[in-house]
């Protein structure tokens, strides 16, 4: 446990040196806050209900859960890409993977150490933009009661697990590459796919892992039937497990 | 003993490596490998280190199969293999600080010790990216000995190094060794080896030719050159001068 630890801190302090990723960090609150602008600045001069029936909240709600969705689809599965590149692909490529694989830790717990880094930087960026937009929202949109604020909270929190699960998708995809530009280019390109594969195939939506990163719909307001529930608590996990193990024995065979 | 290969075998795909490497190693004992570019140093020193997992065979470190147990076996082991592995966005102290997470017994102070013991100490919150190769060779052996290892593995640790460099080096090894540490060290130069080793192990083509003590080594040979270039002649075929 003291190596898993030791392992993930120093993870996430490598990854937190990089500026860019508190640049993204600073970018994604400025994009709401500019949002937060715009919107009130349109509302303000036409009315929430314009003569052409156009808002701009229609495109892109605001208020914590209206950005979820776009920080979730676009934003946060970027940088988590970078993240899991900038921890693997880039460290092997560089040769500074053996700094860490010299050290008294086994393979399995510092390859979980890389992913975990990567999802609490998501669940950072995830905390940032929801305490930022709760707090515009309050200000300049409808205030959101305790409730709704709660409801929220837990949307964001359900968020991680789906995240989880795409960052150790992208971890056994970082270990097949050899440069950072391949792994995401390649990650950028099956994200790609497998978002538009349910759109041009319905029956694939259940299948595919990508599908779930809007799961937290799912558990709050009118919860489905508790057999549904499991099954897809069954498919997450079952990604989950499949992604780490088979990630974890490429690891453990890779030769630095 | 602190080190025991037995057969010791890492095969990469294109057939090159080390092959059947078998030696032992006991505390305060300096065995130095010498031998050319590609004749398996480092290759076998990734493999005691479990950097590249062993084809077959087996390395025990302090007793520890380092196959079986990596984590208990690596807590003895401090090493610079290759280039210093360091992470050039963070300071030369913040590299060392990922290292000494890994180990409760390594504080601050330890981490400012080694920075001292190499000269580095001015330099301690610059960039590596902005090092020297000298530099951060320094660095990577602060790294090797930050946890007071049993074990002390140092490929080419000469590399880059100025001749002031070269002789700190030497220092620094036999330092660790009088304190108990077992040492191996590799070079492509002999007179290095010759210097500060007092068992050379002879590799050419993959495998291990022979572990001779310097002693004996230097009553039956004018230099250890001279010894490595008759051991090379022998398993050519050919007649030594």
């Amino acid at each position: 446990m003291t190596a898993l630890w030791a392992a993930y801190r120093n993870e996430w302090s490598k990854l937190m040196r990089r500026k860019k990723y508190i640049v993204f960090l600073f970018i994604g609150l400025a994009f709401i806050a500019l949002w937060t602008a715009l919107d009130q600045l349109i509302t303000g001069l036409m009315g929430r209900q314009s003569f052409t029936g156009f808002s701009l909240t229609s495109l892109l709600p605001s208020g914590p859960m209206g950005i979820l969705s776009f920080f979730l689809r676009i934003l946060i599965p970027f940088l988590m890409f970078m993240g899991v590149t900038d921890l693997l692909t880039v460290e092997g490529a560089e040769n500074t993977m053996k700094a860490m694989l010299s050290r008294p830790v086994e393979r399995w717990k510092l390859y979980a150490a890389k992913i975990l880094a990567v999802v609490t930087y998501a669940a950072l960026y995830l905390a940032g933009i929801f305490v930022f937009s709760s707090i515009l929202n309050q200000i300049f949109g409808r205030a959101l009661s305790i409730g709704e604020l709660l409801i929220s909270l837990a949307s964001y929190a359900l968020t991680l697990v789906p995240l989880a699960i795409l960052a150790s998708f992208a971890a056994l995809i970082a270990l097949l590459c050899k440069s950072g530009s391949l792994t995401m280019f390649l990650l950028l390109l099956i994200y790609l796919i497998l978002s538009l594969l349910p759109i041009i195939f319905p029956v694939m939506t259940e299948m595919l892992f990508t599908s779930y990163l809007g799961w937290y719909r799912l558990w709050i307001g009118a919860l489905p039937s508790p057999s549904k529930l499991i099954h897809m608590l069954l498919i997450v996990l079952g990604y989950g497990t499949a992604f780490f193990t088979a990630g974890s024995l490429v690891f453990d065979r890779k030769e630095y | 003993m602190v080190l025991e290969l037995q057969n010791l075998t890492k095969l990469y795909k294109n057939g090159r490596g080390a092959e059947d490497i078998t030696f032992a190693l006991a505390p305060g004992e300096i065995l130095g490998l010498l031998g050319p570019n590609g004749s398996g140093k480092t290759t076998t020193m990734k493999a005691i280190t479990g950097l590249c997992p062993a084809t077959r065979g087996k390395a025990f470190i302090c007793g520890i199969d380092i196959s079986e147990n990596h984590e208990r076996a690596m807590r003895k082991v401090g090493c610079l293999i290759e280039a210093p592995a360091l992470y050039e966005h963070m300071t030369a102290y913040q590299n060392l600080k990922l290292a000494a997470r890994f180990y409760p017994a390594v504080d601050d102070e330890r981490i400012f010790d080694m920075l001292r013991l190499v000269e580095m100490d001015k330099y301690k919150n610059d960039r590596v990216g902005t090092f020297s190769l000298g530099m951060r060779q320094r660095v990577g052996l602060a790294l090797a000995l930050l946890s007071e290892p049993e074990l002390l593995i140092l490929d080419e640790p000469a590399n880059g190094l100025d001749i002031e460099g070269m002789v700190y080096v030497r220092e620094v090894v036999k330092k660790a060794a009088d304190g108990g540490a077992a040492v191996l060290i590799s070079s492509h130069l002999a007179h290095e080896i010759e210097i500060c080793a007092q068992k050379a192990a002879i590799m050419y083509g993959g495998r291990l030719l022979c572990v001779e003590s310097m002693e004996t080594v230097l009553a039956s040979y004018p230099s250890l050159e001279d010894f490595f270039l008759a051991q090379v002649a022998k398993t050519r075929g050919e007649v030594s001068v």
